[in-house]
């Protein structure tokens, strides 16, 4: 039987429902620009009806409506977008870290510029060759030992300046690391709550907004891969290696590794080493033990092959004074070669024979090195090196173009991702309207209802006054 | 497609970012002069330009020293020259010196005179020093290599040079030659063997002198046999100085054209046409202004909100 109070609660139920709706609107323009979140909207449905009887009709006269009850709020959310989206941005990350590095790495050598290798080395041959022109000339002898000062200190200087780049990433990979069991603790404290909310049967979506985030920022900087569980929380694993089940987590750690000192990431359960598939940690890898160790161990090749040349051809020719030349430069690497200290303007050995000053056959051969092509090297000096710049060259411009693409990949499925999760305000505004009127009607239909208790209260007849 | 707020914001910041950074690489492009600033811009180009620049460096350095020998020669040239004429006057003073109708106090008070004078002339071009080097020392550039030695009986001309970290040894027999490089492995001796050339000669005028002193006109005779010998061999250096010199002359020419057309093929790698960046910079300009008016609507436009009464 209809009843005026069974009324009243259905224009409640309205707008109860209505302003809920209002209160998933404004939560939705309120997180319009908040990263990782995915607009929600509610799912109204009828409630549960109830049969009519008495005097409303007889029997099979249908069933009465008891208005509407919100049944859950949707989260929108495309899961297939997610795995592509985390899989495309970890590689476009591992291309910026990489960009990024080498970015500074060919900076830091700045061979295009006057202050190059090459032109270095160039200017220490041409120092020979003047001096093979005028071989007493004091002046001429002293520019040869500055100009092969200056030889030393470029590469000295670009030796200290990698191993700094190595070492500037080598404690981004240790903070990485720390970040990396950092995210792990966050998601499995969100596993929990998440399974905790859903096991009660609500829908725990900003939750789900918080780990969704935590796992793109994880495929970011380590590539990992997570996947769902039934009972609603994720398993991650990097590169085949769980670091979150359940509430569990299990950590990484640095350790400082043999022959330079610089950190790897090794499992803490079983020591292994971390090797991550992508994303900005496979880039610092990359850059610190790839590139940039290649670039030191070109300039120790090429360090090499310049002290023994030198000195083998100015051990073989005399001074000023007759005496046999000594060893030029002192060193092995890039690191560690030196102009010999003993050597004064009157040492560099010019003649090839002792006692004949106006001989500088020695001096043409040291200039001649700049054409020679040790076997070491396969090339000339200035070839040999010319050679690992244009290949740090490529390199930086692959990983330039490389980051570039990918992330316009990695953009475009955002984007579509975006179209289904993102915040629309004119859609809002729509919504709000919608609820808004709906409200208004329903608040309407109350007041309907409070006229009809009005006239049955106050206006039926004066009989029982 | 749905599109949200988030997207139309992005989409416009990273639109205007593009434009910008193709900007502000056709800026750098215009205001260094330069296609590239790192290798990474244009890796092939990068290494063309680095491998020409090196050469370049070189062909500078044998410019250099083709310059150096060329002064070199030019001043053996010279000394040679000033010694042909003293040979020239030694010779007619010698040839006055036959004449019968002289008599021995004249030969003595006026010619044997002359004659010391032309020979301290001619040690003096003999001696004569190039960048404070003696030109006809042969390797051992420091030491003068000409003495008039007048402490015998006879005065000699003694030939110095030796090889200093051998003090003892006697000088070697021939003149040692300079060699200089001048273009890669194109090497050439630069200098006049001092001792083969003039020693000969500088003992004929002497002998010649002592000759007039001693109004010995056999000796004078002889004397004036060697100091023509002197002059053929001059003339031999000077022949071969001369032709040395034009090698060193086409040699510095072929550097340089090799100089102009390396400079002409690395401008040609490395600087930016100027028209053509101009030109890109206008138009990319006039692309950022439309992106710029698009993105301030597309960020601004209003939305339903605004409208709602």
């Amino acid at each position: 039987m209809p009843t005026i109070s069974g009324g009243i609660h259905l224009a409640l139920s309205a707008i109860l429902a209505h302003s809920h709706a209002m209160e998933i609107t404004e939560h939705n323009v309120a997180n319009a620009n908040t990263p990782g979140y995915r607009r929600q909207s509610v799912v109204y449905s009828a409630s549960t009806a109830t049969a009519s009887m008495f005097m409303e009709g007889g029997p099979l006269a249908g069933q009465r409506g008891t208005g509407v009850s919100i049944d859950r709020i949707d989260r929108f959310n495309l899961q297939f977008f997610d795995g592509r989206y985390r899989a495309v941005s970890a590689d476009a990350y591992q291309s910026v870290a990489q960009r990024d590095v080498l970015k500074q790495l060919e900076a830091t050598l700045a061979e295009t510029s006057e202050n190059g290798l090459i032109p270095t080395m160039d200017q220490f041959w041409s120092s020979w060759s003047n001096l093979a022109a005028d071989p007493t000339n004091l002046a001429l002898r002293a520019q040869v030992l500055d100009y092969g000062k200056d030889v030393a200190d470029a590469f000295n200087r670009r030796s200290t300046q990698i191993r700094q780049l190595q070492s500037d990433q080598d404690l981004a990979i240790k903070d990485s690391a720390d970040q990396i069991n950092q995210m792990a603790t966050e998601i499995a404290n969100l596993n929990a709550e998440i399974s905790h909310v859903l096991s009660v049967g609500d829908q725990p979506n900003d939750l789900l907004d918080k780990r969704d985030l935590l796992l793109d920022q994880l495929a970011q900087l380590s590539g990992a891969v997570s996947s769902e569980q039934a009972n609603g929380e994720v398993m991650v694993s990097i590169n085949g290696h769980a670091l979150v089940v359940g509430h569990d987590t299990f950590k990484v750690k640095t350790v400082q590794e043999a022959p330079n000192n610089f950190s790897s990431i090794r499992w803490e359960i079983d020591d292994v080493q971390l090797n991550p598939p992508s994303g900005t940690l496979k880039g610092l890898f990359t850059a610190r033990d790839t590139v940039a160790e290649n670039q030191l161990t070109g300039l120790n090749t090429l360090v090499s092959s310049l002290i023994s040349e030198v000195n083998t051809v100015h051990t073989s020719g005399y001074d000023m004074n007759g005496a046999a030349g000594l060893p030029f430069f002192t060193g092995t690497t890039a690191g560690s070669i030196s102009v010999n200290s003993a050597l004064q303007p009157a040492n560099l050995a010019a003649a090839s024979v002792a006692g004949e000053p106006g001989n500088s056959l020695n001096a043409s051969k040291l200039a001649d090195l700049k054409l020679a092509k040790p076997a070491a090297l396969g090339a000339t000096m200035g070839e040999y090196y010319n050679a690992q710049v244009t290949s740090l060259g490529i390199t930086l411009q692959s990983a330039t173009q490389n980051a570039t693409h990918q992330n316009l990949v990695a953009k475009a499925l955002s984007d579509q991702r975006e179209s289904v999760a993102g915040v629309n305000l004119n859609e809002e505004a729509a919504n709000m309207l919608k609820y808004q009127r709906a409200f208004q009607a329903a608040s309407r239909v109350l007041n309907a209802y409070d006229e009809m208790l009005d006239r049955i209260i106050n206006g039926m007849g004066l009989g029982g006054r | 497609m749905r599109i949200t707020q988030l997207m139309m914001t992005n989409g416009a910041i990273q639109h205007m970012a593009d434009n910008q950074e193709m900007m502000h690489k056709l800026q750098e492009r215009i205001a260094t002069g330069k296609n590239f600033a790192s290798a990474s811009d244009d890796p092939v180009n990068a290494s063309i330009s680095l491998g020409l620049r090196s050469s370049l460096k070189n062909i500078q350095n044998y410019l250099d020293t083709n310059e150096q020998v060329a002064d070199w020669m030019n001043a053996s040239e010279f000394s040679l020259e000033k010694l042909e004429e003293v040979s020239n006057k030694a010779q007619n003073l010698i040839l006055r010196g036959l004449n019968d109708s002289l008599s021995g106090a004249e030969r003595k008070n006026a010619l044997a005179p002359d004659m010391r004078e032309l020979l301290q002339q001619a040690l003096e071009f003999a001696n004569m020093k190039h960048n404070d080097q003696f030109l006809f020392a042969g390797v051992y550039t420091s030491t003068q290599p000409f003495v008039l030695d007048e402490s015998g009986a006879a005065p000699t001309i003694v030939y110095q040079p030796r090889n200093l970290a051998l003090p003892t040894a006697p000088p070697p027999g021939i003149n040692r030659a300079i060699q200089r490089t001048i273009a890669p492995n194109q090497t050439i001796s630069i200098n006049v063997m001092g001792e083969s050339v003039l020693k000969d000669f500088l003992q004929g005028l002497s002998d010649a002198q002592q000759a007039l002193l001693a109004d010995d006109r056999t000796a004078l005779q002889n004397s004036l046999t060697a100091v023509k010998l002197g002059l053929v061999k001059m003339d031999e250096a000077r022949t071969s100085n001369g032709a040395r010199l034009r090698q060193v002359q086409s040699v510095g020419d072929y550097l340089e054209k090799s100089q102009i057309e390396a400079k002409s093929l690395l401008s040609q790698k490395e600087d930016t046409n100027m028209a053509e960046a101009v030109m890109m910079l206008k138009g990319q300009e006039t692309t950022y202004q439309a992106v710029l008016q698009v993105s301030q609507r597309a960020i601004s436009s209003t939305s339903l909100f605004d409208l709602l009464r």
